[in-house]
């Protein structure tokens, strides 16, 4: 190497590193304890609906037909994670003044969803099970959509 | 094809497909022609002076602003690692229905395996053949029927005339992040050290053009369809993709099960490629900025230290995933700050590129000038525009 960087520089360097660090590790650590406001309902409300609507189009697909059971069965393991994941949060976590009753209301699609994706993940095989889950989530993501344009609108 | 598309600009695609339909296709095709003009340089570079990026880096922005580009780059390049041995080990979990964690070793097993005991050009072809496979997208785009009209004018830059802010800003948002996905600095790092690698000299220059600009345009091809394969599936269902394991629907409506293993088999190969791409440019660019004495094609042990960093890098990328951090967020924070230092990478390539001194007759014509000072300026806005819309868009989910 022709040039050489100093130790001074290489630790001031050090030093910004671990800042920066820090900073971030406070950023998130703060993040996960504060009240949920109406943007982060509407970031989950919208995530919701989502994996409402996945779990439509993959319920659809039949086992042995169109799908593998390894695809089937992992898919909607990982796709429930993510939901019991939201549901969690809404119950560990308070609202933001004002924001009461929109935060039930998510909280509320979020344990529905949770109960069809139960139903979903223990009978994948069962055609009747599948199309019974299929409508009830279109609708559930039907009613994310609508939620989620009132959230934006008026928060409560 | 093995490498370029990993699993960030997978579900970016995707994702930019369903919020925006076609209106982001443009972003794919100037974020292609600009990987093609900064590959293109850094392998005409490695060509003609034998010098890598980090060394050009190094030389031409000096060891202080060097370091801090270094730093930057192995951040990124870990964490895209890790997001990768991450999503292959997903990849292998919906294959074969085994525990994540332990999948996560496997995984770690195979590229130990597969780094420590192929030799470059046999890792270059298997994943690049296998990546291939990734073509399923393309067919499945098609099988689709889009909308031939619409693709057309997404084509045409546009700006959405919503009067709603935060649809303008998470619309900056993606447009900055497929930019950064197609972009992604160890793709230029990786392949002008491999030039060196196969010891191309300036008699290479005219492969070195068709290589960049065929594989970057296959590349391309593939991301365009991702994106229309979301705008048409995922965007009237408001589908954002969180798992790699939702970009398969689209296989599976248009081809069932084939379509499925297809695209399970095509995403293996490419987050594989992916992963080692990373794990190995981490390593190069390490010794190539301290001037260690580096190269695959070398035994490993009279490369003590080039060896000892890519199997740190790919350790700690296991460990990293190993903890139950998502794969799929990391990645998407690593795209997001790899375009922050893509102006560091690539003024010391269009400078040193463009000098007739050190490239004589290689050195840039107008065409390749204009382009690279184009892309030089655009990438230094998206630099600048990148954590501001991360933090103020919440990752695009607003």
């Amino acid at each position: 190497m022709s040039r050489q960087v100093s130790v001074r520089f290489q630790s001031a360097l050090a030093v910004g590193v671990v800042l920066i660090i820090a900073s971030v590790a406070w950023q998130v650590g703060t993040g996960l304890e504060r009240p949920l406001d109406a943007e982060d309902m509407k970031i989950d409300v919208a995530d919701l609906g989502s994996y409402a609507a996945e779990g439509d189009l993959l319920t659809k697909q039949r086992v042995g037909a169109t799908l593998t059971r390894s695809y089937s069965k992992v898919q909607s393991q990982m796709w429930r994670d993510k939901i019991e994941k939201i549901a969690i949060k809404y119950q560990s976590r308070e609202p933001e003044m004002g924001l009461t009753k929109s935060f039930g209301e998510v909280h509320a699609l979020a344990q529905r969803l949770l109960c069809v994706t139960d139903v979903v993940t223990e009978n994948l095989t069962r055609e009747e099970t599948s199309t019974a889950a299929a409508s009830e989530l279109k609708q559930a993501a039907l009613d994310a959509r609508q939620l989620k344009s009132r959230l934006s609108l008026t928060p409560d | 094809m093995g490498g370029f598309v990993e699993i960030g600009e997978l579900l970016f695609s995707v994702n930019a497909g369903s919020k925006f339909h076609y209106h982001l296709l443009w972003v794919v095709v100037l974020g292609t022609i600009g990987i093609i003009v900064y590959g293109e340089m850094a392998g005409r570079i490695a060509a003609v002076m034998r010098t890598s990026v980090f060394d050009v880096i190094r030389d031409t922005i000096g060891p202080r602003l060097g370091l801090i580009t270094l730093l930057a780059a192995v951040f990124v390049g870990v964490m895209t690692c890790a997001a990768e041995v991450g999503g292959v080990a997903m990849i292998l979990r919906l294959l074969f229905d085994m525990p994540y964690r332990v999948l996560i070793v496997v995984t770690l097993l195979f590229f130990l395996i597969v780094i420590g005991l192929s030799n470059l050009k046999w890792i270059e072809r298997t994943f690049g053949i296998g990546g291939l496979l990734m073509l399923i997208f393309i067919v499945t785009a098609f099988a689709l029927h889009p909308d031939w009209p619409n693709v057309a004018r997404g084509l045409i830059p546009w700006v959405p005339s919503s009067s709603d802010k935060q649809d303008l800003l998470s619309y900056a948002y993606y447009a900055v992040a497929l930019l950064s996905s197609i972009m992604l600095p160890y793709e230029t790092y990786f392949y002008a050290s491999g030039g060196i690698e196969d010891d191309w000299s300036s008699k290479d220059v005219p492969m070195n053009r068709f290589i960049s600009a065929v594989g970057f345009t296959l590349g391309g091809c593939l991301t365009l369809s991702l994106v229309i394969m979301g705008a048409v599936l995922f965007a009237s269902r408001d589908i954002e993709a969180q798992l790699p394991g939702t970009a398969v629907l689209g296989p599976i409506e248009t081809y069932g099960k084939t379509g499925l293993l297809l695209a399970l088999a095509g995403m293996f190969f490419a987050f594989a490629g992916a992963t080692i791409e990373n794990c190995l440019s981490v390593s190069y660019n390490i010794c190539q900025f301290y001037g260690w004495k580096w190269g695959k094609r070398l035994e490993a042990r009279t490369v003590p230290r080039f060896t000892a960093i890519w199997l740190i890098v790919i350790v700690l990328s296991a460990a990293i995933v190993m903890t139950g951090v998502d794969p799929v967020q990391v990645v998407e924070y690593a795209i997001v700050f790899s375009v922050v230092i893509l102006p560091l990478s690539y003024y010391p390539i269009l400078r040193t590129a463009r000098n007739r001194e050190l490239m004589g007759s290689h050195a840039n014509g107008w065409v390749a000038d204009t382009l690279g000072v184009f892309f030089l300026v655009l990438v230094t806005l998206a630099a600048l525009a990148a954590i501001p819309l991360l933090i103020i868009t919440h990752s695009g989910e607003s």
